[in-house]
C-alpha cells in the first residue's frame, strides 16, 4: 500500500516556547518498500513515525495510506486505522510479561479476521521452540522477534519500526534486520524503520534523511546490501 | 479469534493472590453481613405478617373473674367477633423468681409454632417458650415443676400472642429471664387446680379488613357490653395496645437503613481500593497499554480488560457473600432475634429486591467507580502511555521541598508520589477505626447513660392510670402522650407532656407559667432551644398543638415537655383537677387493672442493659470485622507503595543502602501516614459517632449523651498500631525479596 506524507507540520509548546519540529514534510513510500528514516536525535524522525502511525496528529498536512487520510480523524477512526493497517515494533519490545510468546502474538491476531498462521509465523521468526516461554525467559533478540511477530500477525500493509535494534548487541541486531528483510520478501509489507544507525540505510529501498524537522535527502537505494552483510 | 488477554487474569490472580484474597474476603464478609441481616429481618417480618392469618393471631383479649355465658358468645358472634377460650394457669414463683403462664392446648386462635421437639400430647407434657427456656437453661427432656405439678419438657414453642415477653403490658422492657409462657395438652391442663386458672378470652374480628377506627368502636362496644352484662372484667387488651404482640413488628427493621448504608459505604471503600490497585497496575503497564493501543486496541477494549478482575471479584464476592449470608451467617442474626424475641423458626425466603440490593448494587458500585477511574485514565493518548507520561499537566515540575536531610526529602517524595493510595488508606483507617470505636465505645456510653439517667431521675415509680385511684401517696399529675416529627430520623417520636404544679416535688425546676419547658434530652435530640416552637400531635385525635419553649430543664430520663397542669388540662379539654399519673419514691399498691403503664427506676435503667444483651453478638461481629478491614486495607494500600517502588528499592540495594536505610526510605512514609491517620481520624470519628447517636437514641427512651472515656481512644490507636506492626513484618519480608538484578535489567 502506498504511503504519502503531505506537507506535514508539527509544533510543540505554546507562545514563545513554541517549536516547529516538522517543517512541511512531503514524501512517498511505495507499496512493499523498506524505507529507512535516518537522522540525529531531535531531528523529528520519531515524531514523523508517530504521525504516520496515528499516535500523534499533524498540526498541518496529512498522511494518505490507501483509502485513508489521517487529517481530522477522530480517536475512534485513528484506532480503526491502526487496527486495520499498521503494525508497530518498539525499541524495548513492550511484551506482556504474563503471556507466553505465542499468546503475545495472539494478542494482535485477535484484532483481524484473517491473521497469519501463527505456527508458520513462529517458524519464520525462529521462535517455535520458545512459543510457550514467558518474555522474561527469553533473550533480548528473541523478545524483539516476538514483538515483530506480534506486529506482523495482522498482516498489516504498513509495519513501523522505532529503533528496533537500539537495545540489542551487534550480532543480534544483524539477526533482527535479517529477519525484517526476510519478512518483507515473504509478506510484502511496506516497512518504515526509524534509526540513527546510517548503516541500516544500506538494506533499504529508500532512505529518508531528516535534519531539524526537514527532509534533507530522499533517495532510492540502487545498491541494496543484504542485511546479513551489513557491518558497522 | 478469541482475545488471549483474558489469560492474563488468572495469572494475575495467582501472582497477587494475597491482595485479591484480602479484597474478596472483605467483600464476601460485607455482603454476607448485609444479606444475612436483610434475610433474617425479612424472615422475621414475614413471620410476624404470616402468623396474623396462618396462626390466627388474636385481635385482642379480655380476662374475667368468671367464665362468660353462651349468650355472651352468641352476642359477640352476632357482632361478627369470634371469641375463644384461651385459659391459662399462673405459676408466680418458678425457681422463686419467675412467672410462667401455662396455656391450654390451642386449636382455634393463637395457634402455637413448634420451635424444637414436639407439642405436648400426654397429661404431664409441657412445651416451653424457647426464649424463656434458653434464658433459664431449660432443655427438652428436663422435668419442671409448675403449679404443683411435675411436667416433662417435650418441646419449645413460640406463641403468636407472645412474640415479645413483657411480664406486664405496662413494662418498659422485655423480661426474658423472669417471665415465660408455655403450653400444655388439654388433658394436662384439665388436671390443674382451679385456683391457678385465669379465664382469658381471645377474639378475632370476622371482617379482616376493618379500619382502625372501626376496630376501636367494636372494642369499645365489647367493653361496654361486658360491663353492662355483669361480667367482672379484669383486663381488656386489644392487640394494637398489647406490647407482647405489637412490639416486635414495630421494632423489626428499624435499623435497616443504617445497616444498608454501612454495607454500601464498605462496598464503595472496597471499590476505591480496587481503583487504586488498578491505577497502580495501569501505571506499571503503561507501555503495554500504549503498545496495545498503538496496535489498534480500542479504549473500550482496554477498559474492559482492566475491569475484568474487579468484575470477577465483585461478582464472586456477591455470590459467595449471598451464599454465606443465606447459609452460615444468617444464623448469627437469627440467633440475635431468637435470643430476644419469641418467634418460631425464621422462614428464609429468597426475596428478589433484597437479592438485588446485595448483589447487583454492590457489583454496580464496584464497576461504576472503577470504570470511571479507567475511563479517566485512558483518555490519555497511546503515545503518552508509551512514554509513561500518565500525570496530567504537560510541564510538571518537581515540587520544591524544605531544606531538610536527604532521607526526609526522599520520604516526602514517596508520600507525594503515592498520595492517592494514602488518601484511600486514610479513608480505610477512618472507616475501620469508626467501626471499632462504635464496637468498643457503645458499652461505656450506655453505662454513662444509665448513670446520668439514674442521677437525673427524681422518682422511683411512675404509674400511668386508666382512671383516678384512691390509693394514697405520691404526686398526682396529668400526662399526655404526644408524637412529634423527628426530622433527622425522618420519623415520629414519642414525647410525654407532664402537667405539673408550681410546687412539684419531683420536677422542682421544670415549672413555667407560660409555654413549656423541655427536658434537656429532648432539647439535645431535636436541637431545640429557648424560644423555639415545638409542634406535637395527639395520635388518637390527630390534633396538632404548637408550644413555645421557655426553658430547658436538666432532665435526661425521657423525652418530656413540662407545662402548667391546668394549662395542659385546658389544652386537652379535660376537667380541672383531672390526673392520670402518680409519681412516687415508694412502690404504691395500685391494682393492675387501673394501670396503663408502670415504670420503675429499674425499668428505665434496665433498657440499656437489654439493648446491650440484644446487640452483644452484633457488636462482637463489628469488632472482629473492623480489625480485619484494618489488616486488609493497611496491607494492600501500603503494599502498593512498595510495589510501585520495587525498581527504586532494587537501585538502592545496588547503591549499597543498608536494609535499615531502605526501610526508612520506603516504609517510614507509610508508617507516618498510617499513624497520623489513626490520630487525626479520632476526632472525626467521634464527631460522626455523635451524629450516629442521634439516630441510635431513637431506639431507646431517651437521648444518649455522647461520652467516650479516654481509654477507648487509646484502645483504638493501640489496636491500629499493633495491626500495622503485624503488616510491617510482611512488608519487610517483601522488601528483602526484591532482587538487585531488577536494577541491572535492560529498561527504557
Amino acid at each position: 500500500m502506498k504511503l504519502k506524507v503531505n506537507n506535514v507540520h508539527k509544533f510543540y509548546g505554546t507562545n514563545e516556547a513554541r517549536i516547529e519540529v516538522l517543517k512541511g514534510i512531503n514524501c512517498e513510500v511505495l507499496d512493499g518498500e523498506i524505507c529507512v528514516l535516518l537522522g540525529p536525535s531531535g531531528s523529528g524522525k520519531s515524531t514523523l513515525l508517530n504521525i504516520i502511525g496515528g499516535l500523534e496528529s499533524a498540526d498541518e498536512g496529512c498522511i494518505d495510506i490507501g483509502d485513508f487520510c489521517t487529517a481530522n480523524m477522530k480517536e475512534r477512526e485513528l484506532s480503526s486505522y491502526r487496527r486495520n493497517n499498521l503494525g508497530f515494533v518498539f525499541q524495548f519490545y513492550n511484551l506482556i510479561p504474563n503471556l507466553t510468546v505465542k499468546e503475545n502474538i495472539e494478542v494482535c491476531a485477535h484484532l483481524t479476521k484473517n491473521p497469519l498462521d501463527i505456527d508458520d509465523l513462529l517458524k519464520t521468526l525462529g521462535l517455535e521452540e520458545h512459543k510457550d516461554k514467558f518474555p522474561n525467559q527469553l533473550s533480548g533478540g528473541q523478545q524483539q522477534r516476538c514483538a515483530i511477530g506480534r506486529a506482523l500477525v495482522k498482516n498489516p500493509s504498513l509495519l513501523l519500526f522505532d529503533e528496533p535494534t537500539g537495545a540489542l548487541d551487534y550480532k543480534t541486531s544483524k539477526e533482527i534486520l535479517d529477519l525484517i528483510e526476510k519478512i518483507n520478501h515473504k509478506y510484502k509489507n511496506t516497512m518504515i524503520i526509524v534509526t540513527h544507525n546510517s548503516v541500516i540505510g544500506e538494506m533499504a529501498d529508500r532512505v529518508l534523511k531528516l535534519h531539524d524537522g526537514m527532509i534533507t535527502s530522499n533517495k532510492l537505494n540502487e545498491s541494496k546490501v543484504p542485511a546479513a552483510s551489513l557491518e558497522w | 479469534m478469541r482475545n488471549v488477554l483474558y489469560r492474563r487474569i488468572p495469572r494475575d490472580f495467582k501472582k497477587n493472590w494475597v491482595k485479591y484474597l484480602g479484597m474478596l474476603f472483605i467483600l464476601v464478609s460485607t455482603i454476607a453481613v448485609g444479606s444475612s441481616y436483610q434475610a433474617a429481618t425479612g424472615g422475621v417480618t414475614k413471620y410476624t405478617d404470616d402468623i396474623v392469618e396462618n396462626n390466627l393471631q388474636e385481635d385482642g383479649y379480655f380476662e374475667v373473674t368468671n367464665k362468660i355465658s353462651n349468650n355472651d358468645f352468641l352476642h359477640f358472634n352476632e357482632e361478627k367477633i369470634n371469641v375463644y377460650e384461651n385459659f391459662y394457669a399462673s405459676e408466680n414463683t418458678y425457681e422463686e423468681t419467675a412467672k410462667v403462664l401455662l396455656f391450654n392446648e390451642r386449636k382455634s386462635i393463637d395457634i402455637p409454632v413448634i420451635f424444637e421437639g414436639e407439642f405436648p400430647k400426654n397429661h404431664n407434657d409441657i412445651a416451653i417458650d424457647h426464649v424463656f427456656a434458653r434464658a433459664r437453661g431449660i432443655k427438652i427432656g428436663n422435668s419442671i415443676t409448675l403449679v404443683n405439678k411435675t411436667f416433662n419438657v417435650v418441646g419449645t414453642v413460640a406463641l403468636p400472642d407472645y412474640t415479645s415477653l413483657f411480664l406486664n403490658n405496662t413494662d418498659l422492657v422485655m423480661n426474658t429471664q423472669n417471665f415465660g409462657v408455655s403450653l400444655l395438652s388439654e388433658e394436662g391442663f384439665n388436671e390443674i387446680e382451679d385456683k391457678y386458672i385465669t379465664y382469658r378470652y381471645s377474639y378475632r374480628y370476622q371482617d379482616r379488613n376493618l379500619e382502625n377506627k372501626d376496630k376501636k368502636t367494636k372494642y369499645e362496644d365489647m367493653v361496654k357490653y361486658l360491663y353492662t352484662t355483669g361480667n367482672s372484667v379484669n383486663t381488656f387488651l386489644p392487640a394494637d395496645q398489647n406490647q407482647s404482640i405489637f412490639f416486635l413488628p414495630t421494632d423489626i427493621g428499624s435499623d435497616a437503613p443504617t445497616m444498608t448504608a454501612f454495607v454500601y459505604i464498605l462496598v464503595a471503600m472496597i471499590a476505591f481500593v480496587f481503583a487504586i490497585l488498578t491505577n497502580s497496575n495501569i501505571e506499571k503497564e503503561a507501555v503495554i497499554i500504549g503498545t496495545l493501543r498503538a496496535s489498534g486496541y480500542t479504549k473500550g477494549e482496554i477498559i474492559w480488560h482492566y475491569l475484568q478482575p474487579t468484575l470477577i471479584i465483585a461478582l464472586l464476592g456477591s455470590i459467595l457473600g449471598n451464599i454465606l449470608g443465606y447459609t452460615a451467617m444468617i444464623g448469627v442474626f437469627c440467633n440475635f432475634y431468637y435470643k430476644s424475641y419469641s418467634v418460631g423458626p425464621i422462614p428464609v425466603t429468597f426475596n428478589i429486591p433484597m437479592f438485588l440490593l446485595t448483589t447487583i448494587l454492590p457489583v454496580a458500585i464496584m464497576i461504576g467507580i472503577n470504570s470511571l477511574m479507567l475511563w479517566r485514565k485512558l483518555r490519555l493518548t497511546p503515545l503518552r502511555f508509551l512514554r509513561k507520561e500518565l500525570k496530567s499537566g504537560k510541564d510538571r515540575k518537581a515540587r520544591k521541598l524544605p531544606n531538610v536531610g536527604f532521607m526526609k526529602r526522599f520520604g516526602m517524595r514517596v508520600i507525594g508520589q503515592n498520595r492517592g493510595s494514602y488518601i484511600t488508606l486514610f479513608s480505610g483507617i477512618f472507616l475501620s477505626s469508626f467501626l471499632l470505636l462504635f464496637g468498643i465505645g457503645i458499652k461505656p456510653m450506655m453505662e454513662h447513660y444509665t448513670k446520668t439517667v439514674d442521677e437525673s431521675l427524681s422518682y422511683n415509680y411512675q404509674y400511668v392510670l386508666k382512671a383516678p385511684t384512691d390509693v394514697e401517696g405520691g404526686e398526682r399529675l396529668y400526662v399526655q402522650e404526644f408524637k412529634t416529627y423527628f426530622d433527622l430520623g425522618k420519623k415520629d417520636i414519642g414525647v410525654s407532656a407532664f402537667g405539673i404544679k408550681k410546687d412539684s416535688q419531683f420536677f422542682k425546676d421544670a415549672y413555667v407559667s407560660n409555654g413549656i419547658s423541655i427536658s434537656s434530652s429532648l432539647s439535645d435530640k431535636m436541637g431545640l432551644d429557648v424560644n423555639d416552637k415545638l409542634t406535637v400531635k395527639d395520635s388518637m385525635t390527630d390534633k396538632e398543638y404548637t408550644f413555645t419553649v421557655n426553658k430547658i430543664y436538666d432532665y435526661k430520663a425521657s423525652m418530656s415537655i413540662f407545662m402548667d397542669q391546668e394549662t395542659l388540662l385546658k389544652t386537652m379539654e379535660k376537667d380541672e383537677g383531672t390526673y392520670n399519673c402518680i409519681l412516687s419514691n415508694e412502690e404504691l399498691n395500685i391494682d393492675q387493672s387501673c394501670l396503663i403503664r408502670r415504670i420503675s427506676r429499674n425499668d428505665i435503667l434496665g433498657a440499656s442493659d437489654q439493648l446491650l444483651v440484644s446487640f452483644g453478638t452484633v457488636l462482637a461481629v463489628v469488632n472482629i470485622f473492623s480489625v480485619i478491614i484494618y489488616l486488609v486495607m493497611m496491607y494492600i494500600l501500603t503494599k502498593v507503595v512498595i510495589d510501585k517502588n520495587a525498581l527504586s528499592i532494587s537501585y538502592m540495594k545496588v547503591f549499597g543502602y543498608e536494609p535499615k536505610e531502605i526501610r526508612k526510605l520506603f516504609i517510614t512514609p507509610s508508617t507516618i501516614v498510617a499513624m497520623v491517620s489513626l490520630v487525626v481520624c479520632l476526632p472525626l470519628e467521634a464527631l460522626c459517632f455523635k451524629y450516629l447517636l442521634i439516630f441510635l437514641s431513637s431506639m431507646i427512651d431517651g437521648y444518649l449523651d455522647f461520652f467516650l472515656p479516654a481509654w477507648v481512644y487509646l484502645a483504638i490507636v493501640g489496636i491500629g498500631i499493633v495491626t500495622y506492626a503485624v503488616i510491617n513484618i510482611f512488608h519487610l519480608r517483601s522488601i528483602n525479596k526484591i532482587p538487585m538484578t531488577d536494577a541491572l535489567k535492560c529498561r527504557e
